[in-house]
C-alpha cells in the first residue's frame, strides 16, 4: 500500500471514531429520557469505537511495520501476536533479574546482513504478594521490558559466553584483563578461553558503547549454538506503531527511527565478532 | 582465660588465612599452566593451517626462487621462549605467504586458498585469546604475590613473565590477502 492509501484509510477509521463518540453523547443524551434504549446505543458506540481503535492499531499498525522493517530485514515475517519461544527464553542464561511471569509479541524474523534473525518485545515480570493484615495481595511486577533480539552469528564456540551490566549481589566467573570493563560488566562463561576469543578489545568497547545507548541495562549472551542474544531493558514496545501524528509519512519516519535504534546494538555486536 | 581463647581467635584465623592465600597462589599457578597449555593448542592448531597454506602456496610458486623451508619445532613442554620463538616463526611464514600469494591472482582466489586463510585467522583469533588467557593469570598471580600481606607467604614462588609477542604478529590477525 502507498502512503496515500494508508492515509485514506487512517482518515476513514478517524471519520468513523467521530461518528461513534457523536452517538455515544446521544445515548447518552437518551439514557436521561428512555434508559434502555440510551444504554443500548452507548453499549453500540463503546464497542465500535474500541473495534475501530483495534483496527488502526492492528491492522494499519501492523502493515506500516511490516513496510518500515522489511526495509531492512529479508525474508520478514511479521507477526504483532507472535510470541517467542519461552523454552529458549528460560534455556539462555542471560542474567535477567529473578522472573515468574514471560509475555512477549510483536515477532519479527527473517535475515539480517545475511544473518539469521528473530526478535520481539518482550516483558518479564515477578510475582509479588504483599499483606496488610487482613489478606494478602499477589501482583506482578515488571522486571524487565524492552527488545529481545537472537542473531545467528560465525564464531564456534564450545561454552556460552554471557555478559551483563554489573549489578549489586551478581558477580560473574570470568575476569577480563580490563579492570574497567570488569567493574562495569559481569563476564559468566564455563571456559576462560571462549570469554576471551569473543570478548576482544574492540567487541568490549562496543559492549561499553550499546550498553551507554541502552541506558546501562544490556543483557548479552552468545550462545554455543551459535546465536547471540541480546536483551535491552528500555521499558518500551519497540516494534509497535505510535499514532501520533496523521501522516503516514511521519509515522513511518518515527518508526524508523525507533527500528534503527535497535539495529545499532545488533550492528555493534556483528562488527565486532569479524 | 580471655587472653587464651582471643589468642586461639587469632591463630585460627591466621591459620585459615594462610590456607586460602596459598591456596589462591596454587590455584593462579594451575590457571597459568592450563593457560600455556591454551598457547600450545593455538599455537599447533595455527601450525597446522599454515603447512596446509604452505603446500598450497607452493605449488603455484614452481619458478620462485625463494621457497618454504623454514622448520617450525613444535613439541610437548616447551619453555615460553621457545613457544614465542615459534610464534615468530609462524609470523615470518605467514608474511612470506602473504608476499607469494599477493603474485599470484589465481592462488588468491582458489577456493582452497580461501578456506585456509579463514582457517589461520581463526586461529590467530584463538592465539591472541590463549595470550591474553595466559598474561591475565599472570597479571593476577604476580599481583597477588606482591601485595602485603599475602606477599609474605609467597615462599619461593618468583614473578612470572609475560607472553610477549612483536608488534608485526599481533597484525598478523589483520591480515588480508
Amino acid at each position: 500500500m502507498t502512503n496515500n492509501e494508508y492515509n485514506r484509510q487512517l482518515q476513514k477509521e478517524k471519520g468513523k471514531r467521530i461518528t461513534y463518540i457523536i452517538v455515544g453523547v446521544i445515548g447518552v443524551a437518551l439514557f436521561l429520557f428512555i434508559p434502555v434504549i440510551g444504554l443500548i446505543i452507548i453499549i453500540l458506540a463503546t464497542f465500535l469505537f474500541s473495534r475501530s481503535k483495534k483496527m488502526i492499531k492492528e491492522e494499519i499498525g501492523a502493515k506500516i511495520a511490516q513496510d518500515v522493517i522489511g526495509r531492512y530485514i529479508d525474508d520478514l515475517i511479521y507477526d504483532p501476536h507472535g510470541s517467542f519461544d519461552t523454552t529458549i527464553i528460560n534455556g539462555i542464561y542471560m542474567d535477567f533479574p529473578n522472573y515468574d511471569r514471560i509475555h512477549s509479541n510483536d515477532l519479527i524474523k527473517g535475515t539480517y546482513k545475511g544473518h539469521r534473525l528473530m526478535m520481539c518485545d518482550l516483558r518479564l515480570s515477578e510475582r509479588q504478594t504483599t499483606s496488610n493484615g487482613r489478606g494478602t495481595r499477589t501482583h506482578y511486577v515488571t522486571v524487565f521490558a524492552g527488545p529481545y533480539i537472537a542473531i545467528s552469528f560465525d564464531k564456534t564456540i564450545t561454552s556460552s559466553v554471557t555478559v551483563s551490566h554489573h549489578r549489586f549481589f551478581s558477580q560473574g566467573n570470568i575476569k577480563m584483563e580490563s579492570e574497567h570493563f570488569n567493574e562495569n560488566y559481569n563476564v559468566t562463561s564455563e571456559s576462560e578461553h571462549d570469554a576471551f576469543y569473543i570478548l576482544t578489545p574492540q567487541m568490549m568497547e562496543r559492549i561499553e558503547r550499546i550498553n551507554a545507548l541502552a541506558g546501562d541495562d544490556i543483557y548479552i549472551c552468545f550462545d554455543h549454538s551459535g546465536f547471540i542474544y541480546i536483551a535491552v531493558n528500555n521499558d518500551q514496545n519497540n516494534f509497535e506503531i505510535s499514532f501520533d501524528h496523521d501522516d503516514t509519512t511521519k509515522i513511518k519516519e518515527d518508526f524508523d527511527k525507533q527500528f534503527i535504534y535497535i539495529l545499532r546494538f545488533i550492528d555493534e555486536l556483528l562488527e565486532g565478532i569479524h | 582465660m580471655l587472653v587464651i581463647i582471643v589468642i586461639i581467635i587469632i591463630v585460627i584465623v591466621l591459620i585459615i588465612w594462610a590456607i586460602s592465600t596459598t591456596n589462591k597462589f596454587k590455584h593462579l599457578e594451575i590457571k597459568i599452566d592450563e593457560a600455556r597449555s591454551g598457547i600450545e593448542v593455538a599455537l599447533e592448531k595455527r601450525y597446522d593451517t599454515l603447512t596446509k597454506l604452505r603446500d598450497v602456496a607452493s605449488s603455484y610458486q614452481k619458478h620462485e626462487t625463494k621457497t618454504f623451508t623454514d622448520v617450525i619445532a613444535l613439541r610437548k613442554g616447551m619453555s615460553l621462549k621457545e613457544l614465542e620463538k615459534a610464534d615468530d616463526q609462524m609470523g615470518t611464514m605467514t608474511n612470506d605467504l602473504i608476499a607469494v600469494a599477493e603474485n599470484y591472482p589465481e592462488l588468491r582466489s582458489s577456493e582452497v586458498f580461501v578456506e585456509l586463510e579463514k582457517g589461520i585467522r581463526d586461529a590467530e583469533e584463538h592465539l591472541q585469546a590463549a595470550r591474553r588467557v595466559y598474561n591475565a593469570n599472570v597479571s593476577a598471580f604476580n599481583t597477588a604475590i606482591a601485595m602485603f600481606p599475602s606477599s609474605l607467604l609467597k615462599g619461593t614462588r618468583m614473578a612470572q613473565s609475560f607472553y610477549e609477542t612483536t608488534g608485526h604478529k599481533r597484525e598478523d590477525v589483520k591480515m588480508s590477502f
